[in-house]
């Protein structure tokens, strides 16, 4: 218990912060962007895949590796880095300004399935916060939630009795709320596993053999859900709702 | 006598020269080296100068019908002698197989000579008795229609070639023209034949190790389309044949005899191998032989809206018309048309050697730089007995005029309820971001672990002991009862100082425990100062719930107050009605704390 509380100090006091080669990172992301500027996107990118090796990301290294790739003609890894920034933040308009222009080289073009309202504002709430955000949330709200209460037991007055206990009702709603939103995110950041495929030309079958049948054939820089995996192969969904298995070495997760 | 001597010897030195010259020949010919066990056979050994004790071979297996019949020939033309003399035997085989006619010995000029071993094959009666000298029979042995493949064992679409070649012995001859009767069908084989054009070319040739002379009448090359054992099915020709016969004519000419034939040439069997499974690449479709693989674009700069044209071209040599071209993947934002084939191919006997290409028109809708995937092309060497992969060059093609995005919905879940106004603002690929915050790339999941419940439940804990330090004060300070007692001696001691410090001069006495009972009343009743008349103080302290005689004994005291202001009392009075404040102010304190 009292390590367990330790943990979630150092915790605490050190996310964010924990990195030690800050410093490093930021030297070597500043070589890569040089690199960039001269055209020398491999070299770059291998800059900043150091970055990565260090322990740090961040939405703008993915962007900018996502870039470089596309420059270099690798529409699957430029594909997947835009994704990966996107999964850090997914409102940023030049990620999705870029990954526009890069979506127009793939060869597939999968046109979402159409959901209903339900299902949007389901997936939207998975979405909504981080993990760690509904964690923050929660902590805060039930530390206001013992605030009132305390309050409560102190005050004499009766005003000021009723705002404690209507603030000690609200804070203690909204704790359950960040419970519960914050479960749907990690079942979401668990069911949502999303991948991009790699290879050139890749066929998807019906079931996790080679003797199975090719239903369709995708290609380079296709995202696709990732349902199952039974050995070497994972079973998919595409975002039109179709689903096959692939070859696991084929594609590359998220 | 000496000089006889010297003539003979002379003579003898010019005669041996006369008869080296003219060399000996004794030779053993047969009328067939092929026949049935009840036909007959002659042989002939023939010598070109006398001889004598002829002795004929033992002609074992044989039984002799007749012989020997001895001919001589001599004739003398332009002072040239030419003999000839011949022993005849007319021989009936006994049995099947080869059987080897011995030698013959002859005597001539005191030298024996003997004629070569002649091996003939006896086989299965047959129906006809064949005449050596019939002409049908002389027309099927001396023309033959053959075959020629140039590879029975190939492989699946590996190119072969039949060559139909027509053999012409030197005894026979064809003065008119042939009729095909029966044309081969290649029947799973892609086939392509080439005609000899004009007259046809007489080329010197043996034909089982005798000199013919041969025509190529027909040239074709195949493809087999099936593995395992293919027939060709035989040509067929009817060939009116002039064959020579024995009479002459009146001027001493032979007379030739047109003997009508049909020959064809065997059916032929091909044994085509599989391709080889292994190392198969996922690509192939099927091409053998050898090729080159190019895909190249017309331009690679261009505006959105313009078109440009993709080919793909294979050349070399195999089976180019048999096999599809690979197909491009292209970008979505290409519009792509069905691509025209053109085909340059001429067909020699190797087999097709040319070029196949596929042209795809394409219309770039968006602006942006696309790289067209690289394509590879495999074939199968049967040369060297492996899978080659040709790649196709990787192109760039920027398109540099144009919009970035079309209304087509982009393809995420992300952006299902945004539409892509956002995307709308920029018209440019967007450079990238210089600054950055780092975050840890594994994040320690914090939400839903013990260690995040450890901080729920510690600050839930905080309840139960702040519960438990409020309990804890309390009984420090005593219980309800005592600290009553001493909220009340503070309180009275509080409102009380000054008018107890004043009891011996009983006017300031009074007017500083009025004042403090105005205070008190102030402070702990939350009554205005402006509306101290006894009659509002009343009703206010029995809304508080003050009890009758409390408030009775106060407004008691604050009369006596006011009494005591404009006369005087005594000591005595003073003491008492301290006394009596004291007891109103614990009475009207509220109980409840």
């Amino acid at each position: 218990m009292k390590r367990g509380l330790l943990n979630a100090l150092i915790l605490l006091t050190f996310s964010g912060t924990s990195l030690l080669g800050q410093g490093q990172a930021d030297n070597w992301f500043d070589q890569g962007n040089q690199l960039y500027k001269n055209e020398q996107y491999q070299a770059a990118i291998m800059r900043w895949e150091a970055v990565l090796e260090s322990g740090v990301h961040s939405a703008a290294i993915y962007y900018n590796m996502a870039n470089a790739y596309y420059h270099l003609s690798d529409l699957a890894s430029s594909i997947y880095y835009y994704e990966k920034a996107l999964m850090l933040n997914p409102e940023d308009t030049d990620v999705l300004n870029n990954r526009a222009y890069v979506q127009n080289a793939l060869i597939d073009v999968i046109q979402p399935q159409p959901k209903t309202l339900f299902q949007k504002w389901d997936e939207a709430s998975g979405q909504w916060l981080s993990l760690n955000q509904w964690a923050w949330i929660g902590i805060l709200s039930m530390t206001f939630f013992v605030f009132w209460v305390m309050r409560f037991s102190w005050v004499y007055s009766s005003s000021a009795k009723r705002l404690s206990f209507v603030g000690s009702i609200l804070s203690i709603a909204l704790f359950m709320g960040a419970l519960f939103f914050g479960a749907k995110t990690q079942a979401y950041v668990k069911d949502y596993r999303w991948a991009v495929v790699f290879q050139q030309e890749m066929s998807v079958r019906s079931g996790p053999r080679m003797s199975d049948e090719v239903l369709y054939d995708l290609h380079a820089g296709t995202k696709l859900r990732l349902l199952q995996q039974q050995d070497q192969w994972h079973e998919i969904e595409l975002i039109d709702g179709r689903r096959g298995w692939v070859l696991s070495q084929a594609i590359k997760s998220l | 006598m000496r000089s006889v001597k010297r003539y003979l010897l002379l003579i003898l030195l010019v005669s041996i020269p006369v008869g080296l010259m003219a060399q000996v020949q004794f030779e053993a010919k047969v009328s067939k080296r092929k026949l049935g066990l009840n036909e007959r056979l002659r042989v002939d050994f023939e010598m070109n100068q006398d001889g004598d004790n002829f002795e004929p071979p033992s002609f074992d297996g044989f039984r002799v019908l007749g012989g020997p019949n001895q001919s001589i020939s001599n004739s003398w033309i332009n002072g040239k002698r030419t003999y000839s003399k011949t022993y005849s035997f007319f021989l009936a085989p006994l049995k099947k197989g080869p059987i080897t006619i011995g030698q013959a010995v002859i005597e001539i000029d005191d030298e024996r000579y003997k004629s070569p071993p002649v091996e003939v094959i006896i086989t299965e009666a047959v129906e006809i008795p064949k005449d050596g000298n019939n002409a049908d029979y002389l027309a099927s042995e001396n023309v033959h229609l053959v075959a020629e493949v140039s590879n029975t064992n190939p492989y699946l679409n590996q190119a072969i070639t039949v060559v139909y070649k027509l053999y012409v012995s030197n005894q026979v001859s064809i003065t008119s023209n042939w009729r095909e009767i029966d044309s081969p069908k290649y029947a799973d084989f892609w086939s392509q034949t080439l005609d000899q054009k004009g007259q046809l070319k007489i080329y010197e040739g043996q034909y089982r190790g005798e000199d013919y002379r041969y025509v190529i009448l027909r040239t074709t090359v195949l493809y087999p389309q099936k593995t395992g054992d293919l027939s060709i099915e035989p040509l067929t020709l009817d060939v009116p044949i002039d064959v020579r016969s024995n009479r002459r004519d009146f001027f001493g000419r032979f007379l030739t005899t047109r003997v009508n034939k049909t020959i064809s040439a065997g059916r032929r069997t091909i044994k085509v191998k599989p391709l080889p499974q292994e190392n198969r690449p996922s690509d192939f479709t099927g091409a053998v032989g050898s090729f080159d693989f190019d895909a190249e674009v017309s331009r690679t700069e261009l505006d959105a809206q313009e078109s440009l044209e993709y080919s793909l071209t294979v050349r070399g040599e195999g089976n180019l018309k048999l096999f599809e071209l690979p197909k491009p993947q292209l970008p979505n934002a290409f519009e792509v048309y069905e691509p025209s084939r053109s085909d340059k191919v001429t067909t020699r006997t190797s087999g097709m050697r040319g070029s196949v290409s596929e042209t795809y028109t394409l219309v770039p809708q968006n602006q942006g730089t696309f790289p067209l995937a690289p394509l590879s092309f495999s074939y199968f060497d049967p040369d060297a007995e492996r899978y080659v992969t040709k790649k196709g060059g990787e192109l760039l093609v920027s398109v540099i005029n144009g919009p970035v995005v079309e209304s087509r919905p982009q393809a995420e879940v992300n952006d299902l309820d945004k539409p892509n106004t956002s995307l709308r603002a920029s018209e440019r690929f967007e450079y990238i971001k210089l600054k950055t915050d780092w975050e840890s790339i594994q994040p320690k999941p914090w939400f839903g672990t013990w260690a995040y419940w450890q901080w729920i439940i510690a600050l839930l804990a905080l309840l139960p002991f702040w519960f438990f330090v409020h309990w804890l004060r309390a009984k420090i300070q005593g219980d309800d009862q005592t600290r009553r007692d001493r909220n009340r001696k503070r309180l009275i001691a509080k409102y009380l100082k000054q008018a107890k410090d004043k009891q011996q001069d009983p006017g300031a006495f009074y007017a500083a425990l009025e004042r403090s009972l105005h205070l008190f009343l102030k402070s702990r009743l939350s009554l205005e100062t402006s509306d101290l008349s006894k009659d509002n103080i009343r009703t206010l302290l029995q809304n508080k719930a003050v009890e009758t005689t409390a408030i009775d004994q106060l407004i008691e005291l604050l009369e006596r107050c006011e009494q005591a202001r404009y006369a005087p009392s005594t000591a005595v009075d003073v003491q008492n009605d301290f006394n009596r404040a004291q007891e109103v102010i614990s009475k009207i304190n509220p109980k409840k704390q």
